[in-house]
C-alpha cells in the first residue's frame, strides 16, 4: 500500500514538472497582436483591408484585431485605443488624428507603439508636431494621394474631365458644378476645387471654342453636411452636364437617380461604393472615382512591426514621417476592368499589389537588406496601372 | 360635419403651407437662379411625392402599434433588415416583384417574432422591442456578408417602387391595409379599448394576445413595403446602436400631426396629408439652402412644437376665443 502511494506520488510529481517545463520546451516566437482602428465597419474597402491583413498573418506571425474609430468623438477613440490595449495589442494603425496626444499617453504608459493610415494626421502636424511626431511612440503614417497640400485631386478632376470630352467628341461636357464637404472636416477638398477651376481657366484660356463653364462654389448649395445632396441643386444648377463630387460620390448619386438625371448627368466622384461599377463608364453616370489602395497599410504596418522586433531601418528617419501613398485613379471602361481585379473587388488576397513574401522582405527584422527608402517607394506603386 | 366642411378642414393644413412656403421664398433670394423662381415646378411635384410616400408607409406602421397601445421601436430596425434581405434577393434575381413581396414576408415575420418575445417574454414592450432592435441591427452586419446593399437604388429596372409612378402602388397598398385591419377586423377595432386603457381591456375581456400577433403581422406587412421604397431609393448600410431608431423617428412627425388633421377624415388621411405638408415644408427649406443643419432642426422643432401645443390646447383657444366674443358683443 505504501509502496502504491509512493509509486502515485512519483507520478503526480512528475506528471506537474513535466507540465511546467512542457510549455517552455514547446515554446513558439509569441505571436504579434496589432489593433487596426478603421473608419467604419463594414463595406468594400474594409472587407479588403480584412482580406490584405488576414493574408500576412501566418508569414508574419501576426494577429489583428478591429475596432472602429470616430471623426467627431475623441472620448470615444481614446476608449477604443484603450480597449486595444486591454486586448493585448502590441501596436496599433489608427485612421484618425483625434484625440491623438491623449491617445500616445495611453500607448506610452502600456508600451505599445501607434502608427497613421489613410490619414495625414495634419492638425497634429501642425498644431502639435512636437509632442506627436516626436513622441517615440508614433512612429508615422500614410495618407491616400499625399499629404495635406501635397495632394493635387483637383488636376485628377481636370484630366478625367478632358479624357472623357476626348472620348465622346459628340457630347462633350462643357457645363460643370462641384460638391464639397465642409472644411472643418475636409479641410482641403476647397483647395482641390480651386486646383480644378485653375486647370479649367488655363484650358478654356488655350481653348477658347471648346471652354468648360464652371458654377463658382457655393457656401449654401455645394457644401454637403455628411448628408445626401437635396434635389434642388439641380434647380440651382441649370444647364449642368456633370457634377465634379471632390466629396463622395454616394451623396450625390442617389439624388441623381431620383431626380431622374443619372442617364444625362456625369459624375466624377472621389470614394468607390460598392456597386458603382454597374453604372460606371459607358454603362452610366459615373465617369471618374478615386480608391485608396488597401496595401498603404503595409507602411505602418512594417514600422510597428519593426519597432516591436526592436530593429530599425538603416535608413530610418530621426523622426516620424508622413508620406502619401499614390491612388487608383478610374476614369475609363479600361481601367475599371483592371480595377476589378484588385483586392478591392475581389477581396482575393492574391490579387494585392503585395504577396505576404513582399512584406516579409520589406521588413527590418526579416530582412537585413530591407530599407526605409524601399518601404516608400512601395507606395508609390499602388496605381491602377501597376495592377497585374 | 359635411362632407365639404371635412374636405376643407383637411386640405386646409397643406395648402396653407404651400402658401406660407411659396411666400416665404419668394422673398429669399436664394430661391432665384438666373432669375428664375425654383419653388415652383415639376421638381416640387416629385420631392413631395417621393419624400410623402416614404414617409406615409413609416408613419402608418408606427401608428398601428401606437393606436393599438403600443411603441414599437424595433420597426426601424426590421424595416432596415427587410430593405437588405429583400433588396439582396432582388438584386439577384432582377425581379422588383419578387423584391416587394419578399420585403412583405420578411417584414411579417420579424414583426412577429417581435411580437412573439413580447407575449411569451412577458416583458414590457419598451424592453422587449429595444432588445428586438438590437437583435436585428446586429444581424445587419451578419446577412449577406454585412455589405448591406448599395446598388439596388441604382438599377432603374429594379427601384420602380421608389421612383415615379411605381411608388404609388406599395403606398396604396399600405394605406389598404392598414384600413382594411382597422376598420374590417375585429381585433383592429377592439385596439382602441386596449390603447385607451389595457387593463380595463382586458378585463372586459379583450385578448390581447390576438390583437398583439394580429397588429404585429399587419404592421409588419407595412414595414416590408416602406423597405421596399427605402431600399428603392436609398443606400442601406448595416447599423448599430439603435440609431434605426433614429431612422424611424425621422419619420414620427406625420404621426402626431397626422391624428389632428385626421379629425376632420380618418387618421389614413391624415398621416397622408400631414406627410405631404411637411415634405412641402421640406422642399421650401431646400429651396433657401436650409434644408440640412442646425437651422433645419431648429425650424422643424420649433414649428413641430408650435403645431402640436395648437392641437393639444385647440379647445381652450376655442374658449378663449368664445369669451372674447361675448365680451365684444356685450360691449
Amino acid at each position: 500500500m505504501k509502496s502504491t502511494k509512493k509509486v502515485l506520488a512519483l507520478v503526480l510529481t512528475l506528471a506537474l514538472v513535466f507540465a511546467l517545463a512542457a510549455p517552455t520546451a514547446m515554446a513558439k516566437a509569441r505571436t504579434t497582436k496589432i489593433g487596426v482602428g478603421l473608419y467604419q465597419d463594414s463595406g468594400a474597402a474594409v472587407t479588403a483591408v480584412k482580406s490584405y491583413l488576414g493574408s500576412l498573418e501566418d508569414a508574419l506571425n501576426v494577429k489583428f484585431t478591429y475596432t472602429v474609430l470616430s471623426n467627431t468623438d475623441e472620448a470615444q477613440n481614446i476608449t477604443k485605443v484603450q480597449e486595444l490595449i486591454a486586448a493585448g495589442c502590441d501596436g496599433i494603425i489608427c485612421t484618425m488624428d483625434m484625440g491623438t496626444e491623449a491617445i500616445l499617453q495611453e500607448c506610452a504608459d502600456a508600451g505599445v507603439y501607434l502608427a497613421g493610415y489613410l490619414c495625414d494626421y495634419d492638425t497634429s502636424f501642425r498644431n502639435n508636431y512636437d509632442n506627436v511626431f516626436k513622441n517615440e511612440f508614433f512612429l508615422g503614417t500614410v495618407a491616400d494621394g499625399g499629404c495635406a497640400d501635397e495632394a493635387r485631386r483637383g488636376y485628377d478632376f481636370f484630366d478625367s474631365v478632358i479624357e472623357y470630352n476626348e472620348r465622346t467628341p459628340d457630347a462633350p461636357i462643357r457645363h460643370v458644378a462641384m460638391t464639397v464637404f465642409p472644411a472643418f472636416a475636409f479641410p482641403y477638398q476647397q483647395s482641390f476645387a480651386a486646383q480644378f477651376v485653375e486647370k479649367v481657366e488655363e484650358y478654356n484660356a488655350a481653348n477658347p471654342d471648346k471652354a468648360i463653364e464652371v458654377d463658382p462654389l457655393s457656401d449654401e448649395t455645394d457644401i454637403l453636411m455628411f448628408r445626401p445632396m437635396d434635389s434642388t441643386y439641380f434647380s440651382k444648377h441649370p444647364g449642368i452636364d456633370a457634377i465634379v463630387s471632390i466629396c463622395s460620390g454616394s451623396f450625390v448619386y442617389p439624388t441623381m437617380v431620383s431626380a431622374g438625371v443619372s442617364n444625362t448627368m456625369k459624375l466624377f466622384a472621389a470614394g468607390y461604393n460598392d456597386g458603382d461599377e454597374a453604372v460606371f463608364g459607358s454603362k452610366g453616370a459615373y465617369q471618374m472615382e478615386i480608391v485608396s489602395p488597401v496595401e498603404a497599410i503595409t507602411y505602418p504596418l512594417v514600422l510597428l512591426l519593426n519597432k516591436i522586433n526592436g530593429v530599425e531601418f538603416p535608413d530610418q528617419p530621426a523622426e516620424a514621417e508622413r508620406r502619401g501613398s499614390s491612388v487608383l485613379l478610374i476614369n475609363s471602361d479600361e481601367d475599371l476592368a483592371k480595377f476589378q481585379n484588385s483586392i478591392y473587388l475581389s477581396f482575393k488576397p492574391e490579387d494585392a499589389f503585395l504577396s505576404p513574401e513582399d512584406v516579409v522582405a520589406l521588413t527590418a527584422y526579416n530582412n537585413p537588406d530591407a530599407t526605409y527608402a524601399g518601404l516608400v517607394d512601395v507606395l508609390a506603386h499602388m496605381t491602377i496601372d501597376d495592377i497585374k | 360635419m359635411k362632407l365639404t366642411k371635412k374636405i376643407f378642414l383637411t386640405l386646409l393644413f397643406p395648402v396653407l403651407m404651400f402658401l406660407a412656403m411659396w411666400a416665404i421664398t419668394a422673398a429669399n433670394p436664394a430661391c432665384y437662379v438666373n432669375g428664375k423662381f425654383i419653388f415652383l415646378g415639376f421638381d416640387l411635384v416629385r420631392f413631395v411625392i417621393l419624400n410623402a410616400c416614404q414617409s406615409i408607409c413609416v408613419a402608418l406602421a408606427i401608428w398601428m402599434q401606437l393606436k393599438n397601445g403600443r411603441f414599437d421601436f424595433s420597426n426601424g430596425a426590421a424595416m432596415i433588415l427587410t430593405a437588405i434581405i429583400a433588396g439582396n434577393i432582388g438584386l439577384r434575381t432582377g425581379s422588383p416583384w419578387l423584391t416587394l413581396l419578399v420585403a412583405v414576408l420578411c417584414g411579417i415575420i420579424l414583426c412577429a417574432i417581435t411580437a412573439a418575445v413580447y407575449m411569451l417574454g412577458r416583458l414590457p414592450i419598451v424592453i422587449a422591442t429595444i432588445g428586438m432592435t438590437l437583435l436585428y441591427e446586429s444581424l445587419t452586419y451578419l446577412v449577406f456578408g454585412g455589405g448591406g446593399i448599395s446598388n439596388f437604388y441604382q438599377n432603374d429596372t429594379l427601384s420602380i417602387f421608389g421612383h415615379l409612378p411605381g411608388i404609388f402602388f406599395p403606398t396604396a397598398l399600405a394605406m389598404g391595409i392598414f384600413l382594411f385591419y382597422s376598420n374590417c377586423t375585429v381585433t383592429g377595432r377592439k385596439g382602441k379599448i386596449l390603447a385607451n386603457n389595457q387593463a380595463a381591456g382586458v378585463n372586459i375581456g379583450i385578448w390581447e394576445e390576438a390583437n398583439v400577433s394580429q397588429t404585429s403581422m399587419f404592421c409588419g406587412a407595412i414595414v416590408g413595403l416602406a423597405a421596399t421604397i427605402y431600399v428603392s431609393q436609398n443606400q442601406v448600410l448595416p447599423q448599430s446602436g439603435l440609431s434605426t431608431s433614429g431612422i424611424m423617428f425621422s419619420y414620427i412627425v406625420p404621426v402626431y400631426m397626422g391624428m389632428f388633421i385626421g379629425l376632420a377624415s380618418n387618421d389614413v388621411i391624415g398621416i397622408s396629408i400631414a406627410a405631404i405638408a411637411m415634405a412641402i415644408f421640406n422642399y421650401g427649406l431646400n429651396c433657401m439652402n436650409l434644408g440640412g443643419g442646425g437651422w433645419q432642426q431648429i425650424i422643424m422643432g420649433v414649428f413641430v412644437m408650435c403645431f402640436y401645443t395648437f392641437s393639444a390646447q385647440l379647445d381652450n383657444i376655442k374658449k378663449a376665443f368664445r369669451r372674447l366674443t361675448k365680451k365684444e358683443a356685450v360691449a
